[in-house]
């Protein structure tokens, strides 16, 4: 009976705590439930910047391979890339780079670099750079290093805190690359450690190293550690946890490297459930899944559901699994807290993070397909083939839709039942793959090698 | 009645499949009765291949040529089959390093090439790069080491012959450089030096270009020299359009006056260039036709016919162009849960494109999209089809497939 009003409260300060320009997006996902909403307005709709320039507030170089998207936050703009066009030229070779930029002009403010690990391309993949997405936290900056370093920095000018080293410290083997992006909710940061399987045996060299995390974030000391996944990671683990509230009690959901989803008591890492997102695979002979699809999508908190895909990264097209489960249940809840899901013919592999608007999940299957599917029912109601992979993930502001696919096109739609494609703008130069975002009513779209600020000009 | 004979015989030789993608590296056939839809049961025939390969057969008379890998490369192979049957002949095995590659990639992704006297293949590893020559009834005759490869995703370009040469391109991560061998001897002729380096791997085949009034040239396709020429009886580099900035998989295509050619990189491709022939030293500026950045293959060599321009990407969309000006005409999906990276070919008005599903596709070379047809191949594929005839033959991952004929 209490809820309404408690609801309205909660609202009403929320409203009052946000300054008026809009809202930073300080993490992967924006929010700690990682669901790609936001309440900006009056972002622009179309934008050009080969021919002539329309809309386009600024652009920066990057490096030549930007795999992580940006986080925005105090007045900057932060982003994971390589050192390809190096910003300090007595800094060569092959680095992961963390640049960090002034949100309102694109001024390059600093940039953190990471040497390559030394283990070569096993651990830390030739040229990927930087993937990981920071997290800031009031003057902090949390991000994993190509090292599978959890790194916490001052965010005005980068300056160490405290380094986490998974591999030193922890026994963490990542497979060939470290990518999780970090969570930080009260005192504690979450992250993936990255443990993964060897590039050449095959298999766990280290089970028991941890691949969920939480630390405290001031101090950087472990507060608890996991290694659910044991010998079971199929690759690598390059996914980020999610953090949210289901009837009252808080939990983190950690995408598994076994195509498992565990949900924690965020405090305790006390294990709340656990889902096989690769229970409708059958398997082969020697009891190995028809699939590589994996987690690296992240979970995305919707009221009591996490809606999550199953995918890899380039190399299959094959079939996938979107679902959402019913994250009120405990223990192995893969057969009791499945509410729908679309597999086989009905969705392919995706990498992609979905939105979930007004009853509605906008998801992106990785040959192209954007979907709108009913969140109650799990019925796909429209769909728009972009006719081009997609890794990316959309995001939904001021009833629009954004999706951008591997040639860098980003369309707009309108939100809603009926499909209406409001604009399809040109791949931005030295954008391809990746997703969009929106801080302040500008979006922000990282590419390959560029990073655009898009506003409203007049 | 005997020039009418002889002018037949000399088009059926033209029309050999002898080299991957037939013709020059066309991917077109002249072919008119190679069937349009077909059940398993409709296979010629179907013959296991031992180890795995992604490469097309290529046929000469009755006989049938492929490369394949057993033991994670340790062992290359050379099979001569029968075409009426499949039965092999004979078979070459080659003792190697193995090496790391693409886990997509085989380690006899490379298509063999055959003359009238001679067959001839390219197995790489680490330390080697060994082209080898058979006569045809399996003797062999020559074998040439070009030195080490160094690749990150491994081997992919097959030799080529023109006249009295075997054209080899190595554009690789390590010292890179097109040869020309002396199809006779094995000895090389001339190597020309290229610019290679870290992932600058190029895995296209050449194709040759003849033109009154100028030298005959070989056309290759890579991320440093973008679409470049070298003269054929010298190796001296002609011209190059540098239009690319990714990895080149595909291979290059003669299509009238210009040359077309993909660059792409992980999920897709990300620039289909079309270059006019011609000019001197680098020709980036005055002589791209076009390029194209949407929608375009990463692995599969588009095929031209005389004013259009198809290609599939590898996510299996289906595309038409105009060929003189790149405008696109239409973009269609095949099938959305598979990927493609054999490359199409045009056979009588139509094009087919096998998935790595294993479905070979057929549809319409024409202005308006017409999916014809879907046809089993009885395994998953990486290869491009040869045409022979009124035969079609595919390698699959381990099978070779026959499909048509009487």
């Amino acid at each position: 009976m209490n809820r309404a009003p408690l609801a309205v409260a909660g609202l009403i300060l929320l409203l009052a705590a946000s300054p008026s320009r809009g809202d930073d997006w300080p993490m992967l996902g924006g929010r700690p439930d990682r669901n790609l909403v936001c309440a900006e307005k009056g972002l622009p709709v179309a934008f050009e910047a080969e021919k002539q320039q329309k809309n386009v507030k600024w652009a920066v170089n990057l490096g030549k391979t930007t795999y992580g998207t940006p986080a925005v936050a105090g007045g900057r703009v932060f982003v994971g890339t390589n050192n390809e066009q190096p910003r300090d030229p007595a800094l060569k070779g092959d680095k992961g780079v963390l640049m960090c930029f002034a949100e309102a002009d694109g001024k390059f403010l600093w940039q953190a670099v990471h040497a390559k690990l030394e283990t070569g391309e096993l651990e830390d993949a030739a040229f990927i750079g930087l993937c990981s997405t920071p997290c800031i936290a009031g003057d902090r900056l949390y991000y994993v290093s190509n090292r599978a370093e959890l790194i916490c920095c001052s965010a005005q000018d980068g300056k160490p805190v405290w380094t986490l080293d998974f591999r030193k410290e922890l026994g963490v083997s990542p497979h060939q690359g470290s990518a999780s992006s970090p969570l930080v909710v009260g005192d504690l940061v979450y992250v993936v450690t990255g443990h993964g399987s060897d590039f050449k045996k095959h298999k766990v060299l280290n089970p028991k190293a941890p691949s969920f995390v939480a630390v405290n974030r001031s101090t950087g000391k472990l507060v608890w550690q996991d290694s659910s996944p044991g010998d079971r990671i199929f690759a690598g683990q390059w996914g980020s946890p999610s953090y949210g509230v289901v009837e009252g009690k808080a939990q983190v959901a950690f995408p598994g490297g076994d195509g498992w989803l565990y949900a924690f008591e965020p405090e305790t890492g006390k294990l709340l459930w656990k889902f096989n997102c690769k229970a409708h695979e059958k398997l082969d002979k020697d009891g190995f899944p028809e699939t590589p699809n994996q987690l690296v999508a992240t979970p995305v908190y919707a009221g009591h559901r996490v809606i999550i895909a199953t995918g890899i990264d380039t190399d299959t097209n094959g079939p996938g699994c979107l679902r959402a489960i019913d994250a009120r249940k405990s223990g192995d809840v893969t057969r009791t807290a499945e509410l729908w899901k679309l597999a086989g013919e009905e969705f392919a592999c995706s990498i992609s993070t979905v939105a979930v608007h007004e009853g509605l999940v906008y998801a992106v299957q990785f040959p192209g397909m954007f979907d709108c599917i009913d969140l109650e029912t799990g019925k796909r109601i429209w769909q728009h083939d972009m006719l081009s992979t997609a890794f990316g993930s959309p995001l939904v502001a001021d009833g629009k839709a954004y999706v951008r696919n591997g040639d860098g096109e980003v369309l707009v739609f309108q939100t809603g039942r009926e499909k209406k494609l409001l604009a399809k703008n040109a791949g931005l130069p030295g954008v391809e793959n990746g997703s969009v975002v929106a801080a302040n009513g500008v979006l922000f779209v990282a590419g390959r090698n560029k990073l655009y600020a898009l506003a409203e000009t007049k | 009645m005997l020039l009418a004979s002889f002018a037949l015989l000399a088009d059926a030789g033209a029309q050999e499949w002898t080299r991957f993608r037939g013709p020059n590296g066309s991917g077109v056939s002249d072919s008119k009765s190679v069937p349009v839809t077909w059940t398993e049961k409709d296979f010629r025939w179907r013959v296991p291949i031992p180890g795995e390969s992604h490469c097309q057969p290529v046929v000469s008379g009755d006989k049938l040529f492929l490369t394949s890998a057993i033991e994670q490369g340790k062992e290359r192979m050379l099979l001569c089959l029968n075409k009426a049957d499949g039965k092999e002949l004979w078979s070459k095995k080659v003792a190697m390093a193995t090496y790391a590659k693409h886990k997509l990639n085989s380690f006899a992704s490379s298509s063999p090439a055959v003359d009238k006297d001679r067959v001839y293949a390219a197995f790489v590893s680490s330390e080697q790069f060994l082209v080898k020559a058979w006569d045809h009834s399996g003797k062999e005759l020559w074998t040439e080491d070009l030195g080490a490869f160094k690749a990150q995703h491994g081997h992919g370009s097959s030799p080529v012959v023109f006249e009295d040469r075997l054209v080899l391109t190595n554009d690789q991560d390590g010292e890179s450089f097109i040869a020309a061998l002396d199809t006779k001897t094995g000895k090389v002729a001339w190597k020309s030096a290229r610019r290679g380096g870290d992932q600058m791997t190029a895995y296209g085949t050449p194709c040759i270009l003849e033109r009154k009034g100028a030298p005959t040239q070989v056309i290759t396709s890579s991320q440093t020299h973008g679409l470049s020429s070298l003269d054929l009886k010298t190796g001296a580099p002609l011209w190059e359009a540098k239009v690319f900035d990714k990895r080149a998989v595909s291979s290059p295509v003669l299509a009238g006056d210009l040359v077309i050619g993909t660059c792409g990189q992980g999920g897709g491709g990300s620039c289909l260039a079309a270059v006019k022939i011609g000019g001197n030293g680098d020709v980036t500026s005055s002589n791209v036709a076009y390029t194209i950045r949407q929608v375009v293959p990463y692995v599969p060599t588009p095929v031209a016919t005389a004013d259009r321009l198809f290609w599939v990407t590898d996510g299996g969309v289906a595309n038409c162009a105009e060929l003189a000006t790149g405008k696109v005409l239409w973009s269609e999906r095949l099938v959305d849960k598979t990927i493609f990276y054999g490359s199409p070919v045009a056979i009588d008005g139509k094009l087919y494109i096998v998935s790595q599903k294993g479905d070979m596709f057929v549809f319409g070379a024409s202005d308006s999209f017409k999916l014809l047809s879907k046809n089993p191949m009885g395994e998953g594929s990486h290869s491009t089809p040869c045409v022979d005839g009124d035969r079609l033959y595919l390698k699959t991952f381990t099978h070779l497939v026959c499909v048509g004929g009487k």
